[in-house]
């Protein structure tokens, strides 16, 4: 699955894409947070604030209950800021 | 109908010229051109009426995801308002102060619908595309910005307006002879 973090989210983690491998079980947007934040104390600073956590999924906004499918783009970003 | 994102500076002007040029060069039955274009600018008020002096402007970008929104507000515009074309281009990256961040231009018959698209277009353009500022002081220190509450008040009033005119809409209807 493609996961891109934006704004401070990208420069917290220190990258701004990664690959990374899921099982059945990671099915939905909630499932992908809780294991991207045993990856380390930057993606759990990250997720910390439920608030302040934006998803898109193929490049649309969704909530924490959106199914995934192994080939989605999954986007976490801060609230948007705008032009 | 279009939108651009540029990685290096862009003169409003010319891109004014060519949208013209493109749209109503043949047809010539534009009376309206509207305008709006974003500056970066280098001093910038903070909370407290303080000012700090500023070194750059970034703005962070999800390209493909910006162009669909931004067309979808150009869409939304196109419902609203009768008008021939409009354009949305946008800086990302690194900013220099007195650079374009952003311009939106509109071409209508008339007036008013130039105007009021251009300003629908740029009230959506602040809060909806994703996009994100962050300043770098002359200190070095960087600071991601969130979203100002009086943006998201002019986004809210178009909100309002629509309710109001369906509102209208639907007592008019009401009010007709059956």
């Amino acid at each position: 699955m493609k996961i891109l973090y934006f704004a401070w989210f990208g420069e917290k983690i220190g990258k701004r894409q990664e690959e990374i491998e899921t099982n059945s079980s990671i099915d939905n947007v909630d499932k992908l947070i809780e294991m991207l934040r045993k990856k380390g104390k930057q993606y759990e600073e990250v997720f910390a604030e439920e608030s302040l956590v934006k998803v898109a999924v193929n490049k649309e906004i969704v909530d924490r209950q959106k199914k995934l499918a192994p080939q989605d783009e999954v986007a976490f970003f801060p609230p948007i800021t705008g032009g | 109908m279009s939108v651009l994102l540029h990685e290096a500076a862009f003169c409003p002007y010319d891109a004014l010229r060519y949208f013209v040029e493109k749209h109503n060069a043949k047809k010539k039955q534009c009376g309206a051109l509207a305008s709006f274009s974003g500056i970066a600018k280098r001093k910038r008020t903070i909370e407290q009426g303080k000012n700090i002096e500023l070194q750059s402007l970034l703005l962070d970008c999800y390209p493909e995801m910006a162009k669909l929104c931004m067309q979808k507000i150009i869409e939304e515009a196109q419902q609203r308002w009768q008008i021939e074309a409009a354009t949305i281009q946008h800086r990302i990256g690194e900013i220099p102060f007195g650079e374009t961040i952003v311009l939106v231009a509109v071409l209508s018959e008339g007036r008013n619908n130039a105007f009021e698209a251009c300003r629908y277009i740029i009230d959506m353009v602040k809060i909806r595309p994703p996009l994100w500022k962050c300043e770098c002081d002359t200190k070095g220190e960087k600071r991601w910005l969130t979203t100002t509450e009086q943006d998201l008040q002019k986004a809210e009033k178009w909100c309002e307006t629509q309710a109001i005119n369906h509102k209208k809409n639907a007592q008019q209807k009401a009010q007709q002879p059956r």
